[in-house]
């Protein structure tokens, strides 16, 4: 409703949408690269095939998103003060959506605890057959101990950081927190292992 | 075989990739001063001056990654779009904004 009539608001969301994507692309890149090399394509995998379809979907919403969010910009009227607060909001959004990072999935930037129910119960099925209390050690392992996955994860997030201020580096609507992308950058190894500990044990007297 | 790719006027230090290396797949912005969009030669993101460190030249831009230099900058003959380039030399690259 905020962007109605309002051709810079509108371009701020494109703008948002630019740095969601360019977080999905370090992976998704990578996914996409076992069909883009596949000699015989008529025979690759179909997973692979929709990872690269999927991938060529990505880089069409940033192009999109680069052209609206960065460039239309520029050819508009200076920003108002309001319309720069929305726009810096917009993006502390991003920052605070995409602050965590995960072992479960490398490259995506949710919280693990949010998928302790889940992975518990896939833990407990006949696919792990865990009794109740080799399902908690194994999640422990795997969320509550300083691992390579967990470092792994990490730098993900951390080139995730780094691309977002060089995408909004000339930005200068936007305040120096964001960016400089400085809620995200607080994000670190040590943080997530007290965070998960901490859910982790609340799961754990909870089960 | 390895090569060296240089960033000369930042701080980052030079990296070494062996040769055939997508710079898209090696190049990040932890490690070097590019960044990549689309990745698919579309969005200019990583519009870059590439200069071969010794004799040998890259494979000239292909016809697509031709048509959007031709927008992002026109006339700049070192242009190209990092996300496009395959090692087949040591290079500098410049990160250049597009027109």
């Amino acid at each position: 409703m905020m962007s109605s009539n309002n051709a810079f608001l509108a371009s701020q969301y494109l703008l948002v949408r630019g740095l969601r994507t360019l977080n999905g692309k370090i992976v998704q890149h990578r996914l996409s690269r076992f069909y883009a090399d596949d000699a015989d394509k008529e025979r690759a995998p179909l997973p692979a095939a929709v990872s690269y379809y999927h991938f060529m979907d990505e880089s069409h919403h940033f192009n999109t998103s680069r052209i609206i969010g960065l460039d239309v910009p520029r050819s508009l009227e200076p920003p108002t003060a309001f319309e720069r607060w929305v726009a810096s909001r917009g993006v502390a959004g991003c920052q605070r959506d995409h602050f965590h990072f995960s072992i479960l999935v490398n490259g995506i930037f949710w919280c693990d605890a949010a998928a302790f129910g889940t992975v518990y119960r896939l833990l407990r099925s006949k696919l792990f057959s865990f009794d109740h209390g080799g399902a908690i050690e194994m999640m422990q392992a795997c969320f509550a101990e300083d691992t390579a996955a967990l470092h792994a994860s990490f730098q993900t997030h951390r080139t995730a950081v780094e691309s977002y201020r060089a995408f909004v580096e000339g930005v200068s609507h936007l305040t120096p927190a964001n960016r400089e992308m400085r809620h995200m950058a607080e994000s670190d190894v040590a943080g997530y292992l007290a965070r998960t500990r901490r859910a982790l044990a609340g799961f754990r007297a909870a089960a | 075989m390895t090569f060296r790719v240089e960033f000369p006027g930042t701080s980052w230090p030079a990296l070494e990739f062996p040769e055939g290396a997508v710079l898209s797949e090696r190049l990040t912005a932890v490690n070097s001063p590019a960044l990549f969009g689309c990745r698919t030669g579309i969005c200019g993101t990583c519009l870059v001056e590439i200069e071969p460190i010794c004799d040998y030249a890259l494979p000239p831009p292909a016809e697509a990654e031709m048509e959007a230099l031709e927008i992002y900058a026109p006339g700049n003959a070192k242009a190209r779009l990092a996300c496009q380039i395959r090692l087949a030399t040591g290079v500098r690259l410049r990160k250049i904004d597009a027109l």
